[in-house]
């Protein structure tokens, strides 16, 4: 059953020097309790459809499309409302647990106070809860008091609170942007694998927002690949990665330096995407990569091209001239 | 051969905030007696996460700081005891690169004026120094129309091409990058990358890598050594780092890769779905 669909959603910012589009028609489909990821460059607009389901969208920002939510859409409800969606049923986890987390209150405080506002238990309940999620996240009471604050804890341990605090309210979506990004390496797979098993244990959906392809390959099940708005290739994670069939996510791989991964990889030059991602002023209303693809033709500058299928119904790219699939 | 950097047993501490008024000041150990040595034309990787003291060891070979004990050697020349003339030529062949590409570049001068910047220790006549700025822009892929404009005009990439020019203007023979490419996205990294590549291969560059990024640090180090709470805990070749790492924290920086490829990223996860099967093999 599908809990999230977003259909041709669009985000627009107005500037002085005229009209941004962030978005550029997104439409994807989310079935409950499955895990997909989106996956891109800086700029590229991932966070910015993170933030739009969550209805956080900067002020001047203006959503076209639907985003349509377990029945609802959300584009169209009202702040009350969507105070009530958020934290309840979508729950978010961010890159940088230091600014999502308020550094005047206790962690207790923090994970018991949705806690409270969601479920409607009351103090003494709420706080049997607190310890139970802070055990189950590795914040073991008998070692982290539910009563320090945010800055005596690591990085690591801070976005322990974070997931503690969705795993208390258990939303049906989780919304996971970037959340091992600032953290150390060997940090990042405890911290992944942890929210990864609370998804599992709780049957939570999960839309996983990262650059990295490593992340996305471990975890998702689904993944869609954005450059400069829009998404240039989506499918199951096996058959995206087996094909890499847009030329940028095929660039976006051979992009990446391979030695540890692959020892034979050793002393061989990386392949660069030249140029740089445009600035959503000078996208081109054809294919928005276009200006860098080595495998460019004339059509790619006059028409736009939209997301067809490849070898199976559900993998698409957004490419006149997808590459063939790699043969090994 | 000289090594042409050389750490024989440097510490250095840093002094915390005091806790109460009458409470030693407390004292974190950055570098703990690391000796290390680099060659010219090599180049050494030196990984490590937060806090490990990487960035300390290279501020250290640059003289931007000072060891608390132990002797930094660069060309041969102890630091602590260099003369004016000595830190001269000094400047002159040891240059450094840092990460963030968008606070290292002064936004109110322009390209040109930027990379002439360390021309000023060689004291070269004026069309000598404009002659060299084209030329170490040209280094770096960048032509002589950037010339005349702002940091702020250039993108990430861009402008970490301008710092590289303008440590690479006084044709350094070490140079010392602290997270070149960190602050980069992957198709820009790259560039960067083989640029950095290019320039060692050219002109026999030495590096000092320092990076979190194990792939990073793979990819152009001939050597690499690990680094954990201020001590270095295994150096060695690349290659044999890579495929034998002998210090358990060297293998759990590998383990702790996710390669791209959703077969070994999630063996590597170790993850076991229990409640839903993958829709992708699902649908095959």
């Amino acid at each position: 059953m599908t809990l999230l669909a977003l259909e041709g959603l669009t985000v627009d910012i107005p500037t002085a020097d005229g009209v941004a589009r962030i978005l550029d028609g997104i439409d994807l489909a989310l079935d409950a309790g499955e895990w997909q990821g989106i996956v891109g460059e800086s700029g590229c607009g991932k966070s910015m459809t993170a933030l739009a389901v969550m209805g956080l969208l900067p002020e001047r920002a203006i959503a076209g499309g639907r985003i349509v939510f377990d029945g609802r859409d959300l584009l169209t409800l009202d702040e009350p409302a969507m105070c009530r969606v958020r934290g309840a049923e979508i729950g978010m986890i961010f890159q940088e647990p230091m600014t999502a987390l308020n550094p005047v209150k206790t962690i207790g405080r923090q994970i018991a106070e949705g806690l409270r506002r969601t479920r409607g238990i009351g103090r003494a309940e709420a706080e049997a809860e607190t310890r139970r999620a802070m055990g189950r996240v590795g914040l073991d009471p008998a070692r982290f008091s539910p009563d320090l604050y945010p800055h005596q804890l690591s990085g690591g341990q801070r976005q322990r609170v974070m997931i503690a605090m969705v795993l208390a309210r258990r939303p049906k979506l989780l919304i996971a942007d970037e959340p091992t990004t600032a953290l150390d390496v060997t940090v990042q797979a405890e911290i992944l694998k942890l929210v990864a098993e609370i998804a599992d244990e709780t049957g939570m959906a999960l839309l996983l927002i990262t650059h990295d392809l490593g992340v996305v390959a471990a975890i998702a099940e689904a993944v869609h690949v954005m450059y400069a708005g829009r998404i240039v290739e989506t499918g199951p994670t096996d058959a995206v990665f087996a094909h890499l069939a847009h030329p940028y996510v095929r660039g976006l791989f051979e992009a990446l330096p391979k030695e540890v991964i692959d020892p034979g990889a050793r002393g061989s030059s990386l392949t660069a995407i030249p140029g740089r991602v445009p600035d959503p002023l000078e996208r081109s209303p054809a294919c928005a990569f276009a200006d860098r693809c080595a495998f460019v033709e004339a059509r790619c500058r006059a028409e736009r091209p939209r997301l067809e299928r490849l070898d199976r119904a559900d993998h698409r790219a957004a490419c006149f001239y997808p590459r063939p699939a790699v043969s090994d | 051969m000289a090594p042409l950097l050389q750490f024989e047993g440097v510490s250095r501490h840093y002094r915390l905030p005091r806790r109460r008024l009458f409470a030693p000041t407390p004292r974190v150990t950055a570098l703990d007696a690391v000796s290390l040595e680099l060659n010219p034309g090599e180049t050494l990787g030196l990984v490590g996460e937060s806090g490990s003291g990487k960035s300390t060891l290279g501020r250290l070979a640059v003289g931007l700081e000072q060891p608390d004990s132990g002797v930094v050697r660069l060309g041969g020349i102890d630091l602590a005891k260099a003369s004016r003339t000595d830190w001269r030529r000094l400047r002159r062949d040891a240059q450094m690169v840092f990460q963030d590409p968008f606070s290292s570049l002064d936004p109110r001068l322009t390209v040109a004026r930027i990379v002439a910047e360390p021309l000023g220790l060689l004291r070269l006549p004026a069309a000598e120094a404009a002659g060299r700025v084209r030329e170490a822009l040209a280094e770096v892929g960048l032509g002589v129309e950037t010339l005349g404009r702002y940091p702020h005009e250039f993108s990430g990439g861009q402008r970490q091409r301008i710092a590289i020019a303008r440590a690479l203007i006084t044709r350094p023979e070490l140079l010392v990058a602290d997270e070149p490419v960190s602050a980069l996205d992957v198709s820009v990294q790259a560039q960067v990358l083989n640029l950095m590549a290019d320039l060692k291969a050219r002109h026999g560059l030495a590096y000092l890598l320092i990076s979190h990024d194990l792939a990073v640090v793979a990819h152009l180090a001939d050597r690499i050594a690990v680094m954990r709470a201020g001590v270095i805990v295994e150096v060695g070749p690349t290659a044999e780092l890579l495929a034998r790492p002998q210090h358990p924290y060297t293998r759990a920086l590998l383990a702790a890769v996710l390669p791209p490829d959703p077969v070994r990223a999630r063996a590597r996860l170790g993850l076991v779905r229990r409640r839903r099967q993958s829709v992708g093999s699902a649908a095959s």
